[in-house]
């Protein structure tokens, strides 16, 4: 409890979310979903309205459907959010020449990333929170279930937390925000893509295999519904959480087996856990002028 | 001792911008740091203030090495760089509300504390408005009491007078006096020298990275073996042949000019010395009015201490 009350005493995490919840953006992204809720709400009437023999059971594949297409876009834009302002955090601090003054204040250098990646992070929960009446409406079509709404939270900060860990790791090493965003989209996209590349690689092995060898390799020869890297693939593990949230976890198990569960449950957020803290540990490790390889000689 | 360094040497790859910084600074003293650009000034201040690592050396903070303890380092420190970073839209009494709150200052009584820090910065007044909108002497001010937050032993200033008007320029003198006499030690570098030389109680002179003196302006023109001014003022005008052949037998004596009631004096001798000159006038019976001694400025030690090598 003291930890927590000492974590939320942070400084730089009260100030940063002072000045962002002062800012005229927070008030159109929490806008944002009302809109949405509003649009939802006439397509479900309209439906209703002009086809008149829309059985419960099609309104609530709709409602799946609906709910899958608007967690994609919420993951997305929480990911393209937690970005661009954790980029800026430290760059911002370079621009404003005020970088100096926090380090040589009493805030260590864990707590100035922390209380920076957390008040960049706030932002999505202000989003997510606002998010929550929009799902709600989604529910009145059916075939919205809590766990569908787990699934989405726990995506959404999963993907916020590593996106605003590489952001801010670039935020540490380079002097512009547009630097440091470009880099750390170029990274996040290819902890995306390097999965895919190898399972690609793979499949051409295999193809070559069966071509002129007749057989599979070893590698590929014992999973038949995704192909091994793929599982480790973060859009993998999207998948998989969805697919568990929506049609259970024994239909998952049985389609997929023990192995692609897991792998895929357990391996890709562990992955994306490693490379957030290493890039933390590097931001920390960047701005603390006692350690700071630029100040050696 | 408040503040020492030993041995301090800072590089860039080849490049050795600053070399076996060795020196001190006491409580209640305000010691001026002064070299031309690149001399090493603000890399041997910015190792002083935990923002950065020297290469090789160490910095001693009431005789523990900064190094062993960063943080307990800073709560000593104070520190006023030659910039003033601000964050948009701020009053001055958030902007330092914040640091108050970055730098542990506790709650209660934070109120009273700012207001005090304001008022002795003469800022009061300004407590509402945005820090933006502050004129440069006012920004400095306010970047000092943001220094003063947390009660430092030590307040470390970097061309805190750049930019600024006479009238800023001497508030500021103002206040730095004050925060002298409640003990604080004091380092600032600056290159309005001869303001400089109107409050330091020290100087360490700069050039190239190496420290070339150390001292209080008198010890400093001493060790350069340069030559005060005595002007005795004599009331009676048949007396100054007398005066002169006194002086005249003194070895530290050089150059005597005469001008109306007064003979100007070469002297390189040091204070007791000139006591020694003036008490022997007295038993010659030779009527003085008036005394004065003047020493080299600390523009005139500077520019003689780092000679053609300065910019």
């Amino acid at each position: 409890m003291t930890a927590i009350k000492e974590f939320f005493s942070n400084a730089i995490l009260r100030f940063g979310m002072r000045r962002r919840s002062k800012r005229a953006l927070t008030l159109v992204l929490l806008l944002l979903p009302v809109a949405g809720i509003t649009a939802l709400l006439i397509v479900i009437y309209g439906t209703i309205l002009i086809f008149n023999n829309v059985t419960p059971s099609d309104l609530s594949e709709s409602g799946t459907l609906v709910f899958i297409i608007i967690a994609g876009i919420h993951i997305g834009f929480s990911m393209l959010t937690a970005l661009g302002a954790a980029a800026g955090e430290i760059t911002g601090e370079k621009q404003r020449q005020t970088m100096d003054l926090l380090v040589c204040s009493q805030m260590s250098p864990s707590k100035i990333i922390l209380g920076k990646l957390t008040s960049s992070c706030s932002f999505i929960l202000l989003i997510s929170c606002a998010m929550l009446p929009l799902y709600s409406g989604l529910a009145l079509l059916g075939g919205v279930t809590v766990q569908m709404l787990i699934a989405t939270y726990v995506s959404v900060i999963l993907f916020s937390f590593f996106t605003a860990s590489v952001a801010i790791f670039f935020s540490t090493v380079t002097k512009k925000t547009a630097a440091a965003e470009i880099l750390a989209f170029l990274i996040i996209v290819a902890v995306f893509a390097i999965w895919l590349i190898l399972a690609l690689i793979c499949e051409l092995i295999n193809e070559f295999m069966i071509e002129y060898m007749s057989r599979r390799t070893f590698i590929l020869a014992q999973f038949s519904n995704i192909p091994l890297f793929i599982q480790a693939d973060p859009g993998c593990f999207l998948y998989m959480i969805f697919r568990l949230a929506v049609t259970g976890f024994e239909d998952t198990y049985n389609y997929h087996g023990f192995h692609e569960t897991f792998v895929t449950l357990i391996m890709t957020p562990l992955q994306l856990i490693l490379i957030s803290v290493l890039c933390v540990l590097g931001a920390i490790k960047n701005i603390n002028p006692q350690k700071s390889p630029k100040n050696k000689s | 001792m408040l503040l020492r360094t030993e041995e301090l040497t800072k590089c860039y790859g080849t490049h050795r911008a600053l070399n076996s910084l060795s020196m001190s600074l006491d409580n209640g003293t305000i010691t001026g740091f002064i070299g031309p650009n690149g001399a090493g000034k603000t890399t041997a201040m910015r190792i002083m203030v935990t923002l950065m690592r020297p290469t090789s050396g160490e910095v001693y903070i009431n005789d523990e090495a900064i190094s062993k303890s960063v943080m307990d380092a800073r709560k000593i420190i104070g520190f006023v760089p030659d910039y003033f970073g601000v964050y948009a839209a701020m009053s001055s009494e958030e902007y330092l509300d914040f640091y108050a709150d970055t730098n542990n200052v506790p709650k209660a009584g934070r109120d009273e504390l700012i207001d005090s820090l304001l008022a002795l910065v003469k800022l009061s007044d300004k407590k509402y408005s945005d820090v933006n909108q502050l004129s440069r002497g006012m920004k400095q001010r306010l970047c000092l009491a943001r220094a003063l937050l947390h009660n430092p032993q030590l307040l470390v200033l970097d061309e805190p007078a750049s930019g600024l008007d006479p009238q800023s320029r001497a508030e500021l003198k103002t206040i730095l006096v004050a925060l002298r006499n409640e003990g604080k030690g004091i380092l600032i570098s600056s290159h309005i020298l001869p303001e400089l030389g109107e409050f330091c109680d020290r100087v360490v002179i700069m050039n190239k990275g190496v420290k070339v003196a150390e001292g209080s302006v008198d010890s400093i023109s001493e060790q350069l073996g340069e030559k005060a001014k005595i002007t005795y003022t004599l009331i009676d005008d048949s007396q100054f042949d007398d005066a002169v052949s006194i002086f005249r037998m003194n070895p530290h004596v050089g150059e005597i000019i005469r001008d109306k009631m007064t003979l100007e004096v070469e002297f390189k001798g040091d204070d007791l010395a000139s006591s020694e000159m003036l008490k022997r006038l007295m038993l010659s019976d030779i009527k003085v009015s008036e005394v004065s001694k003047t020493r080299l400025s600390l523009e005139q030690v500077f520019l003689e201490v780092i000679g053609n090598d300065g910019n």
